[in-house]
């Protein structure tokens, strides 16, 4: 049998060009939430179709089994079909889909049906409209069809044999032109819109894309596009791996009608992921989730009135602008659907500030927070000669570590180019990309794609499922090449750089330069539709330098000109290749180095903002030594006329620069004995020469263990002697302890081998072995790693098992391994909970070994009230990590172990007796008489500040050197137990020189920090309509302030004031709702990102505790910075209640300003639930990243949240101890039990909860 | 702990255990009673449910179902801790076929079809297959 028959059918519909369609839609979407149909599989499945049924009479014969196979339904049971849609269509559907989900030539060849896939697209579309037409004659209501194209059976972005990550089932070319026979059969058919659903590869999608495009330009049509993505799991990401947002990106230059969601997750798990593109997405956005998930039954679970409630959700939230259903969704959910969100507005679509916005599986946009990009040049065969080696040598897997590399280090973008004159560049480029896109942790960033033969460009398009950055095009072979080889770049969605260059050549002036740019933008923007902000213009970097007269005004050519391009064409970029402009100084890095950084110095303050650099490789501006400085700039701005030959003169200088600075310090302790030098080494921190002195003393040793038992341990003794005396402090010991380790580890090896060889080799002695843990539901550990590495310098074997650490695994650890002390260390509150419930379970089972706790919220008197008692061992709080070396030696002391317990005892039943008697004698108010006595402004006479919008928004790679400006070093040295205030402790007598050591090693990982974009600082922030009612805080969707969000409950303070002091509590700070007066609340979450959690392991990993704790405490500092830097453009813009606030940054550190950002769990507000309201409004693990643990800390551990308040009168108290009155009211309003709460509130009850006895 | 991406490559890749048989509940159980195994994630494979189309094969809801899938939602799960950790994974077959199951855990056996597989290709491995009379 052969495709005949109706295969030729035309629908008069297939005519029309399309925006008339388009019009209608948009203005229906405007005014209602529109519907599309549910589930055509579930439908057809009610029906119980035979074998014979699918075969009907005209493929009664066919030679393969067919029966699953719905859509060649539309050939042989046309009737049922058509009655589905119509089911849908009076249930209340706007538009229906065609079933035509797997129509197309590749899945069909399953059933060998290939030659059918056109006809079917034709009567599928053609049944769609037939019931269409009946529903409009009924009732007189426009409907639509859209033509259904699902995600075929292969995918081009990925390989199917996990083996062979290379390997490709199926081509881009191969998708497109499936897809191009179904969409013309869909539009002959006469269908009205196209809809690509379920989309699990994106590069099939963009495949698809292109093909209905190219349809649309041979016939001179269009129709509205739909784009419908599938999130499969947990992840949150596509079956090809992208986030929803990375998702938008790569398919945004479809200019879909609408983009969206449907399948594998039912309504209530999509939410996120709806929300997520609604907030990203300039267009209309449509979902179709599943009715729930699949049964036992082979149904689904959610009735049509529990996934109407769910959709509703959405609607009411303005997230969609359509909805439907998919696989277990009937017409009685669409029906109870249609009804659910009739009574809600659409979403509104957001503007969206063009800015270039590209793709890898995860976004990347290239905000004004991000002064310039960092292309990696490592992956570019013309830029790295070791790069060009392993690509000729064929050798791949090295290849993609170097590509890895680059991304760990921080290329935002990362450039492919394979230029090599004795490799087939096209091939080499299409077989790296397919394999790169199986290496998520590379493909993650956008790539450019890197040639100068558009064969290799157009070739390496196909591979690339993210939007990508096309390298280069330009009007170098006249204008009409130039628009074609735009519009080809354009179809694959991909942003592009355009080189001036035209038929004269390459622009080398500043005229040449602007004249070409401003012709080539207005050919790109009014010709091809190129959007502006996807355009970076390369104005060419030459070499300066070279002796030749008339390049000597290259640099400052290209420097003017960037000014002039960014000035004149709105939203466009400037990219270069810097390295270009160094040439003549080939083999001296140091002058490169600063060459390249002079330059791009002025060059981005005049609006560059991409270049082709080596991240890793780039000097800072202001730390280059100013006598090269200068030379370089005189160079580089051609500021005098002999630049050259004074460059060339002191160049020589520089050569090699670190190599000459080392000789110059002083080497005269290196002529000592090989234990005196460790011993020097030990105490000095210095790790240079560690290895080759513990080898040389291992040789010189009868054992690898006498040299730790000597001259280590001898080096390590002396440093606790000094840390004992108050002559070392804690950063210069955990500098010893790293050299230490890093001994130790050359020595380790030996000692197994030994142990091989000697069955019975006695091992290491050590004092004794501490287990430590950050509790479970917490993830602070600085201060807990600083203990570890103190009390692993006096030789006690330290197991450390990380943060988060539930009580059964520290217990059965510290049974497996026979430990002698646990240590338990927490920094929010409710670790002081979970530390009473570890010190229980130790009760329980039995243990005898003593507990330690150590952490900032711990106390002497918490251990005493609440822990001690629960734990017949002995428990001891240690102040600081100077006190746990003192504290074990005694416990694990045979001598004074007894007497120490019990005078540890006897002081904490001593500090309990007196903590009840000064509780009970303070007078606390009843919470009527607290809140008579509340702080009350003059609300009459005030009108609250609006803020600039309302709503959440993001902010995203935060320019890391503008935030370090933010930075409060004080509680960066008392995070190395270092007291006093920054700058002074620089100064001050005693602690003076470890003080700055500290601080160059801390500048020092701070440049480092700053060149690698180590953290990825990402911040929410919200503003609501808000006003209190009573303790609470009443947010509102909008200014009608009808429709709440939310409420923030508050905590008074109920210690009798004196005075004529009010009671506080922050909702005092918000205008009451019968005050009349519009307020608002802001809120917000920060974080330095989880690059930090990572960066740190990896130095621990190396043995080098010191650099691992520095970065996290940097980290800290940083998100703290973060918080700040955003409160003040809260104030000065965001809110913009203190536009013209101007204050240096230590009057910032000092709060001297209006309004307060207090935060859950703090004085103000010690209720850490708190915070799940603020991350449920601000949605902040979608967001950004961050999440809260069972205990309500922040992960990753380096965040800020808190609360914004404008009040002029605002500021920061503590609530203090409360009551049980207020206690039973808050539980009420929270609606909580009183129990919880308690828990919750323990460290501030001002009573002793009566617990629950549970029934033993 | 965390991992910064659903697709980091584990430093060990985690075996593996299929349980089939009439007595694969009990036996899940005694392995679990097995010491080493005490971080060990349990698996259940529920029975076919669901049907897309009439007997055809919707690609998303059925890799739902798919071993791979569920290992994957497994990690992702430990990494955004909304589990414990685990070293060891166990899989109850009893409501499938135990010879299916390996062949998808079988590296190149069965086609790969989204990221994920390729990930979980990487961190896990087919270790035993116990057959557990009743």
């Amino acid at each position: 049998m052969t495709a005949s028959g109706n295969s030729t059918f035309v629908s008069e519909l297939a005519h029309r060009d399309g925006k008339a369609i388009l019009a209608e839609l948009t203005a229906a979407a405007r005014e209602r939430i529109l519907i599309l149909d549910g589930a055509m599989g579930t439908m057809i499945q009610r029906l119980k179709l035979s074998e014979a049924d699918y075969r009907g009479e005209r493929f009664k014969d066919w030679h393969r089994d067919v029966r699953g196979n719905n859509d060649m339904l539309v050939l042989t049971s046309p009737d049922a079909i058509r009655d589905i849609h119509l089911e849908y269509f009076l249930a209340g559907a706007d538009i229906v889909e065609t079933n035509t989900f797997s129509c197309t030539s590749i899945v069909m060849a399953d059933y060998d049906m290939q030659d059918f896939a056109r006809e079917m697209n034709v009567e599928g579309a053609r049944i769609a409209r037939a019931a269409a037409d009946l529903a409009e004659a009924q009732d007189g209501r426009k409907r639509y069809v859209a033509g259904a194209l699902g995600p075929t059976n292969k995918t081009a972005s990925m390989s199917t044999d996990v083996n062979n990550p290379g390997h490709r089932a199926v081509s881009f070319d191969q998708i497109a032109a499936a897809y191009k026979e179904a969409v013309e059969g869909l539009i002959d058919g006469g269908a009205d819109l196209l809809l690509f659903e379920t989309i699990t590869d994106t590069l099939n999608t963009k495949a698809g894309i292109y093909a209905a495009q190219q349809v649309f330009t041979e016939r001179g049509i269009t129709r509205p596009i739909m784009i419908s993505g599938t999130i499969t799991d947990l992840s949150g990401r596509t079956l090809s791996g992208q986030t929803p947002t990375a998702f938008w990106y790569s398919i945004r230059h479809a200019s879909p009608f609408t983009i969206g969601l449907n399948c594998a997750l039912g309504a209530a798990t999509m939410r996120g992921h709806v929300a997520e593109l609604s907030d990203v997405a300039d267009t209309f956005v449509c979902a179709y989730p599943n009715a729930g998930l699949p049964n036992e039954f082979g149904g689904y679970d959610e009735t049509p009135e529990y996934m109407a409630q769910q959709i509703e959700g959405f609607a009411r939230d303005g997230l969609v602008n359509i909805v439907g259903g998919c696989c277990g969704s009937t017409p009685d959910h669409i029906r109870a659907i249609a009804a659910a969100v009739a009574k809600h507005a659409p979403r509104r679509i957001p503007e969206i500030v063009p800015l270039l916005r590209l793709a890898g599986l995860e976004p990347f946009t290239l905000t004004s927070e991000i002064p310039f990009v960092n292309i990696g040049e490592r992956t570019n065969v013309t830029g790295s000669a070791r790069f060009r080696k392993l690509i000729t040598a064929g050798d791949y897997t090295a290849a993609l570590e170097v590509a890895r590399d680059q991304v760990a280090n921080g290329a935002q973008i990362i450039d492919i180019n394979m230029d090599e004159g004795l490799i087939d560049s096209k091939q080499v480029m299409i077989e790296f990309l397919n394999l790169l896109a199986a290496e998520p942790d590379i493909a993650r960033v956008p790539l450019m794609i890197d040639s100068s033969k558009f064969e290799v460009i157009e070739a390496g398009l196909k591979c690339v499922q993210g939007k990508a950055l096309v390298n280069s095009i330009s009007m170098k072979e006249g204008v009409e090449a130039f628009l074609h080889h735009a519009r080809i770049v354009r179809s694959y969605g991909a942003a592009v750089v355009v080189m001036a260059f035209d038929e004269n050549g390459q622009a080398d002036t500043y005229e040449r330069k602007v004249e070409i740019c401003p012709r080539a933008y207005k050919l790109l923007t009014e010709e091809v539709g190129f959007p502006p902000e996807d355009i970076v213009f390369d104005p060419n970097v030459f070499a300066v330098a070279t002796g030749i007269e008339e390049h000597n005004g290259y640099g400052v050519a290209f420097i003017e000109a960037v000014k002039t391009i960014t000035e004149s064409l709105p939203h466009v970029h400037i990219s270069g290749g810097v390295s270009n402009l160094s040439f003549s100084f080939r083999g001296n890095e140091p002058v490169r180095e600063a060459m390249h950084s002079v330059f791009l110095y002025y060059a981005i303050q005049n609006g560059m903002d991409m270049g082709i650099v080596n991240a890793g490789q780039l000097a800072v501006y202001d730390s280059l030594d100013r006598e090269l400085r200068d030379a370089c700039e005189d160079v580089i701005l051609n500021r005098r006329d002999d630049g050259t030959e004074r460059l060339l003169t002191i160049a020589e200088k520089y050569r090699g620069g670190a190599a000459g600075e080392a000789k110059a310090r002083d080497l005269s302790w290196r002529e000592q004995p090989v234990a005196e030098r460790i011993a020097h080494a030990l105490v000095n921190g210095i790790t240079e020469f560690i290895e080759a002195d513990t080898e040389e003393a291992r040789l010189a040793a009868v054992r690898p263990l006498h040299v730790i038992e000597g001259p280590l341990m001898a080096g390590m003794n002396v440093v606790g002697d000094l840390f004992g005396a108050g002559k070392m402090f804690l950063p210069q010991v955990v500098k010893s302890a790293r050299v230490m380790k890093q001994a130790v580890a050359i020595l380790l090896p030996y000692m197994e081998a030994e142990k091989n060889a000697d069955g019975d080799a006695r091992g290491r002695q050590t004092a004794g072995t501490v287990l430590m843990a950050t509790v479970k539901g917490d993830v602070h550990d600085i201060g807990k790693n600083i203990v570890g590495v103190v009390l692993a310098c006096n030789n006690y074997e330290i197991i450390d098992l990380g943060v988060m650490v539930p009580s059964a695994k520290i217990l059965a650890t510290a049974r497996e391994r026979n430990v002698d002390i646990i240590g338990l260390s927490g920094l929010i509150t409710p670790s002081l909970d979970e530390m009473v419930h570890v010190a229980e379970e130790m009760e329980r089972e039995g243990f005898t070994i003593p507990l330690l706790i150590g952490g900032a919220t711990t106390s002497r008197v918490h251990t005493a009230v609440k822990i001690h008692p629960q734990y017949h061992g002995a428990t001891v709080h240690v102040h600081d990590a100077s006190r746990a070396v003192g504290v074990v030696s005694n416990l694990l002391s045979a001598n004074n172990k007894v007497s120490y317990i019990d005078q540890v005892r006897a002081e904490y039943r001593d500090v309990a007796a007196k903590h009840a008697a000064g509780e009970a004698a303070k007078l606390r108010l009843p919470i009527g008489k607290a809140r008579a006595n509340a702080f009350k402004p003059d609300w009459v006479g005030y009108t609250p500040p609006k803020p600039s919008f309302l709503g959440t928004r993001v902010f995203e790679s935060y320019e890391l050197s503008t935030l370090a400006k933010y930075i409060d070093w004080t509680p960066f040295f008392q995070t190395w137990e270092m007291k006093g205030r920054y700058p002074m402790i620089l100064e001050d007598k005693v602690q003076g020189p470890a003080a700055r050591q500290l601080w160059e090693d801390a500048q020092a990982m701070l440049r480092e920090v700053l060149q690698k974009n180590w953290f990825r600082p990402k911040a929410i922030i919200g503003f609501w309509p808000a006003n209190a009612v009573g303790d609470d805080i009443r947010l509102f969707r909008d200014d009608n302030r009808t429709e709440e969000v939310a409420t923030l409950h508050t905590l008074r303070q109920q210690l009798v004031k004196r005075d004529g002091r009010p009671n506080m509590a922050l909702s005092d700070f918000v205008a009451p709702v019968d005050s009349g007066k519009a307020d608002y609340i802001g809120g917000f979450v920060v974080t330095a990102g989880i690059g930090e959690a990572e960066i740190s392991e990896r130095f621990a990993k190396a043995n080098d505790d010191y650099s691992a704790i520095l970065v996290k405490a940097l980290a800290d500092r940083f998100a703290e910075a973060f918080a700040e830097a955003l409160h003040e453009r809260v104030r000065r813009e965001l809110w913009g209640y203190a536009p013209d606030e101007a204050i240096a940054t230590e009057q910032l550190i000092e709060e001297n300003y209006r309004g307060i950002r207090p935060a859950p769990g703090y004085p103000a507000q010690p209720d850490h639930t708190e915070k799940t309201t603020l991350f449920h409004l601000l949605n902040t693990k979608q967001r950004i990243g961050v999440e809260l643990t069972e205990s309500y800390a922040m992960w990753p551990g380096s965040s800020v949240s808190g609360l914004y308040f404008s009040h002029p009168d605002s500021y920061y108290f503590g609530v203090a101890k409360v009551e049980r009155d207020q206690v039973e009211d808050y539980a009420r309003r929270k609606d909580m039990t009183a129990e919880e709460v308690e828990r919750w509130l323990a460290p501030i009850l001002n009573y002793i909860p009566v617990k629950a006895v549970a029934a033993e | 702990m965390t991992a910064a991406s659903p697709y980091a490559v584990r430093q060990h890749s985690v075996p593996v255990t299929i349980v089939s048989g009439p007595g694969a509940a009990q036996s899940v159980d005694r392995l679990l009673a097995i010491p080493g195994n005490r971080q060990a994630a349990i698996i259940r494979i529920e029975p076919p449910a669901h049907d897309h189309s009439g007997g055809g094969a919707c690609l998303v809801c059925t890799t739902r179902g798919d071993i791979r899938a569920l290992l994957f939602d497994l990690q992702e799960a430990a990494r955004l801790g909304l589990r414990e950790p685990f070293t060891a994974v166990i899989v109850d077959a009893t409501a499938a076929d135990a010879n299916d199951l390996a062949e998808r855990l079988i590296p190149g056996r069965q086609p790969a079809f989204g990221l994920r597989d390729h990930t979980v290709a990487r961190n896990f491995h087919l270790g035993e297959i116990v057959t557990a009379e009743s």
